[in-house]
Parts: structure tokens; C-alpha cells; sequence
């Protein structure tokens, strides 16, 4: 990436448009939005994770509920029908295999796209 | 928040802490100087805060419906706003919720949100515009209650109502902003208090 270009120019998991055009472009608000993200998100994959671990359906629905307000402000698209189905099944209280394959999915994008976000942080200052 | 604080006084809850901050920050952006924002974590904060001033503690509630999510033993949305109207019927609450499900909306309609919004992409410029309307149509109509009960108990006010200069922009000056309604608000009850306190004998329930 360019040392100017800002996040919503480049092709990538996160996708800043939503996020740049309700704070206005404002980059401190991005930043405190952003900042958030990367504090909160770790605690709510490894409170999903918690959960899978002790097959706490009621736990999984709830952090997966959750998760889903927060990836979709970062524009993560591809993790909203993930997360989606991860609510479903917990609401269902079935299938802790399929959940468990769809964790996965969640953990590789959500780390994936916590480096994104961590290398396009330093141009919201 | 002061009494007769002019500025508008907004309380943000959601156990989201990324949604929080981006609704803040949205707000922020929106309406500038005029509100002041507080956010809140769970119900039973903003339920203490309100408790601690409950006249004046805030003007707008925008209060997640789901609230238990890392607590679970926490209130949920419902529970939070049926106190919040028995405690201040006043205070302006929009229920968010995730999901677009007709009970939610009815149940919060019911208990008395005065909106109802789902947490889509359109979600904060609704909740702009929402809280913009909301708190203008509020303190028209206070203002609108306030005039007429000093034209028909306290007549001999009237002609301070004309000589203040804090006055509602006309036609000259068409920007009406929230702070502006707010703060010819705050003078017609300030005026009303103080003539209360000067003139005990003339006060009419």
C-alpha cells in the first residue's frame, strides 16, 4: 500500500466505505472506531471460542449476535452469513460440528482482516 | 447535565462496545456542539444515572433491545425502557435491535420508544434524522405548552416573553437549530421559576 492511500482504496476484507462515510471522513472518528474494534473483537471470538469449547449454545448465539453489530460497522461482509448461521444453530441448540467448521472460517477472516485494519491504522491520525 | 444546561443530552446504550463508539462518533460528527453524548454498557448504569437526576439527567435514550449479551443476569432493552418512562415519561427513547421482528417493534412501540430502529446500513443517519425530528417536535410542543399556560395563569409575563432576547430564529435568520429551541425553553421555565420565587401568592396549580 501506497504510504497516502487510505483504506477505502485498497481491495481487501474490510471494506472502510461505510464506516469513512458516517463519521464524515473524519479520520480521529475512524480511529476511535477502529481502535474499539481491535480491542473488543479478540474478546468476542475467544468468548465464541469459550463457548464451542463447553458447547454453550445459549453463549454462542448471544457473542455471535453480538459480533455480527461489530463486523459489519468495519464493512466485513463475508463473515455476516457466517456468523449468521453460527446464531441460528446456537438459537437451535444443534450441530456443534457445523458450528465449530464455521468458527474456523470466523477466526481465519477475523485475524486476517485485525491485520488489515492494523495496517491501515496509522493513516487515521 | 445542569437544570437549565442547553445543550441536548443524548445517552447511548448497547453492550457493543465497537457500536457504541461508532454511534458516537456518528452523532458527534452529525451534530456537532449542540448534544452531548454518554454512553453506557449496560441498562442498569444509565437506569442509575437517570435516578440520580431524574428530570434532567437527559433527553434521549437510544437503548440497545439486546443487552445481556456479556452479562447475562443484565436487563434487557424492555425492561430498561419501561423504567425509563416511569421514571421520566419525558425522555425521548429509539429502540435498536438487530433484527427487523415485528414483536420487538411492537413491544417497544407499546412500552413507549417513540422509534423503533433496525441495526441495518441505514441505521445511523435514521437515528440522525430521528434524533433530530424527535427533539425538535419535543420542544416545539414545550414551548407551545409553556406559552400558552403563561398567556392563560400568568398573563402579566407576556410582555417578557416579546422583550427576551433569546428568540426562536424567524424568518431573518431560518436556521433553527436544536440548541436554539433548547435554550428559549430553558428562558420561558427559568422566567416561570423565578416569578415563582418572587411572587409566591400569585402561583395558579
Amino acid at each position: 500500500m501506497k504510504k497516502n492511500e487510505t483504506a477505502e482504496h485498497i481491495e481487501n476484507i474490510c471494506d472502510f466505505k461505510y464506516l469513512s462515510e458516517t463519521m464524515g471522513g473524519k479520520k480521529k472518528a475512524i480511529r476511535e472506531v477502529i481502535d474499539a474494534f481491535i480491542e473488543q473483537v479478540p474478546q468476542q471470538l475467544k468468548s465464541i471460542n469459550d463457548a464451542i469449547a463447553k458447547t454453550d449454545y445459549s453463549m454462542i448465539k448471544r457473542f455471535a449476535h453480538l459480533m455480527r453489530s461489530s463486523i459489519s460497522i468495519m464493512g466485513i461482509y463475508t463473515l455476516v452469513p457466517i456468523l449468521q448461521e453460527m446464531e441460528n444453530l446456537g438459537t437451535k441448540a444443534t450441530d456443534i460440528e457445523k458450528i465449530k467448521k464455521l468458527n474456523e472460517q470466523l477466526n481465519s477472516i477475523s485475524n486476517q482482516a485485525l491485520e488489515e485494519i492494523e495496517r491501515v491504522k496509522p493513516n487515521y491520525i | 447535565m445542569d437544570a437549565k444546561n442547553n445543550n441536548i443530552s443524548v445517552f447511548l446504550v448497547d453492550d457493543n462496545e465497537v457500536f457504541l463508539k461508532a454511534l458516537a462518533s456518528s452523532l458527534l460528527e452529525y451534530f456537532d456542539s449542540e448534544i452531548l453524548i454518554e454512553s453506557f454498557v449496560t441498562g442498569e448504569e444509565c437506569l442509575k444515572k437517570i435516578q440520580q437526576n431524574p428530570e434532567t439527567a437527559t433527553d434521549v435514550v437510544i437503548l440497545d433491545y439486546h443487552l445481556n449479551t456479556v452479562s447475562e443476569k443484565a436487563m434487557n432493552g424492555i425492561d430498561v425502557l419501561k423504567k425509563i418512562k416511569e421514571i421520566n415519561s419525558k425522555i425521548i427513547v429509539v429502540m435498536l435491535s438487530a433484527e427487523d421482528k415485528l414483536k420487538v417493534a411492537s413491544d417497544s412501540l407499546s412500552y413507549g420508544a417513540n422509534e423503533y430502529v433496525v441495526k441495518s446500513e441505514t441505521a445511523f443517519i435514521r437515528i440522525q434524522n430521528i434524533l433530530k425530528n424527535s427533539l425538535e417536535q419535543e420542544y416545539d410542543s414545550r414551548i407551545l405548552r409553556i406559552t400558552m399556560m403563561i398567556l392563560e395563569k400568568y398573563p402579566e409575563l407576556y410582555q417578557y416573553i416579546e422583550e427576551m432576547q433569546e428568540t426562536i430564529p424567524g424568518e431573518k435568520s431560518p436556521h433553527l437549530t436544536l440548541k436554539n429551541l433548547k435554550t428559549y425553553y430553558n428562558s420561558l421555565e427559568s422566567m416561570l421559576d423565578k416569578y415563582a420565587l418572587e411572587h409566591p401568592q400569585n402561583v395558579k396549580q
